[in-house]
């Protein structure tokens, strides 16, 4: 149930840091941060901030 | 950002930052909503380049800033899952809530790797992106996970079998369907069968893959169950029975006795009840010591035992008091059965050391009468063979005693 709990907490972390990182991508124009593989769809800046 | 921001407190607990969390989760659901509306209703709020522009013209994007339409649903239906992963409706709704937006971005992932495009967006608009999708699948597992001590995922965080079958079978069916699925367009892209062979090969794969895990879990239901009635074999046996000797406890004496009452009551059927007491057994403790002393009770629940009919109950009641309750005996037949048991008891013998070892016994007996009192229980039939006992004991021991109880007879 711990883990659970736990797993639960990491998985936030990771859309946090995914968000942070597309974010970053939009602060200094960074294609590859916004969509990681350049040509692929970007992240929109309002999922991002979601 | 703020949904995985959300998820992170609500599944930590923490209470300090019970109001951030709300509000974080609030912006975020009402941020989905505007854009889930401006899809739905087709007007602009101006929400989509409220933070940054974005030249029109994008790769998968028709609207230029706006998130893909599943993507502003599947961020709607997050935020409603943790606004109410508190709430009595949120044991069953965030978990449900997980578990769409997890296939959802696990359709648009899979939709990137096979290139069907309808799978990640809708045509003519802008599509979820491979980052987006993973991270909503990071938060469809996140709210199944967050409150595992309520409503369905108990089960998962389960320790026993139900929960240890689910953990086992649920990743084995969808990795397995998973699997056959990209096999069959695998195989169909490589022009080895056609669209109709490929889908009935693939319902055979799945019926082949679905069919031993159902049979598995059966297999398991039925292990459970065989080991639960053993168990619950054996819990009676000890409940009813003296471990030393093998013979009914006082509990179990207590429920035959009731049942004898009321047949007697009932059925006008008469019982005996013998109270069998070994003379000076603490002294063949205290000398030939307590494994003696055990060895010789055994041989005593023998002894009684192999006297009586199969329809009789011996119990023992204290250490060395039996109890015998003989149904449907008269006064006589009482008589003769506490002389069998007196001789038969005089004839064991155990070897201690060098001494051998004979019981001495006192019986005490009741027959109780037709029609019966209803003031008559257990324990004022048991006390009235007592009585009789202790006239043995009186009366310089190794011998019987006996006496009828009818109606009114003061017990």
């Amino acid at each position: 149930m711990k883990a659970l709990r736990r797993l639960s907490e990491v998985a936030g972390i990771a859309t946090s840091a995914i968000g942070g990182i597309a974010m970053t991508g939009w602060l200094l124009d960074v294609d590859v941060l916004k969509s990681v593989v350049p040509g692929l769809i970007t992240m929109r800046p309002t999922p991002r901030s979601c | 950002m703020l949904l995985g921001a959300s998820l992170y407190a609500t599944a930590s607990g923490d209470e300090r930052y019970r109001n951030a969390v709300r509000v974080a989760t609030l912006v975020a659901f009402t941020l989905a909503a505007a854009v889930f509306s401006q899809y739905v209703h087709g007007h602009d709020l101006g929400v989509d380049l409220l933070l940054f522009y974005e030249p029109p013209g994008t790769v998968g994007t028709v609207h230029p800033g706006r998130m893909a339409s599943n993507t502003s649903l599947c961020f709607l239906l997050v935020g409603m899952g943790l606004l109410l992963a508190d709430t009595r409706y949120g044991a069953a709704v965030t978990p449900a809530v997980g578990l769409v937006v997890g296939v959802a971005a696990l359709l648009a992932l899979v939709g990137y790797f096979t290139g069907l495009t309808n799978l990640y967006g809708f045509a003519k608009q802008t599509q979820m992106a491979v980052p987006t999708a993973v991270g909503i699948l990071l938060l469809g597992f996140g709210l199944l996970a967050c409150r595992p001590d309520r409503g369905p995922m108990r089960l998962l965080a389960s320790d026993g079998d139900g929960g240890t079958l689910v953990r086992r079978i649920v990743p084995a069916i969808v990795l397995g369907i998973l699997l056959l699925t990209i096999l069959r367009l695998g195989g169909q892209a490589a022009g080895l069968y056609g669209t109709a062979t490929g889908a009935w090969l693939l319902a055979s794969a799945v019926i082949a893959l679905l069919v031993p895990i159902v049979w598995r879990v059966g297999w398991s239901i039925e292990r459970a169950g065989a080991e639960r009635r053993v168990l619950a074999k054996e819990l009676k046996r000890l409940s009813e029975r003296d471990p030393l000797t093998g013979l009914f406890n006082r509990r179990r004496l207590h429920e035959e006795l009731v049942r004898q009452l009321a047949i007697l009551h009932r059925h006008a059927r008469p019982f005996g009840l013998l109270m069998v007491d070994l003379d000076r057994f603490k002294e063949v403790n205290d000398t030939a010591g307590h494994a003696a002393g055990d060895a010789l009770l055994v041989e005593v629940a023998h002894a009684l035992t192999r006297q009586l009919r199969t329809a009789d109950y011996v119990a023992r009641v204290g250490g060395d008091e039996f109890v015998i309750l003989l149904p449907e005996v008269d006064a006589g037949a009482m008589e003769a059965v506490t002389n069998k048991l007196l001789r038969s008891l005089r004839e064991i013998r155990v070897t201690s050391g060098d001494s051998t070892l004979t019981p001495c016994a006192s019986i005490g007996g009741i027959t109780c009468l037709p029609p019966g009192d209803r003031t008559w229980t257990p324990d004022s039939v048991l006390h009235a063979a007592d009585l009789e006992l202790y006239t043995v004991k009186a009366n310089g021991r190794d011998g019987a005693s006996h006496r009828d109880l009818v109606s009114a007879t003061p017990v």
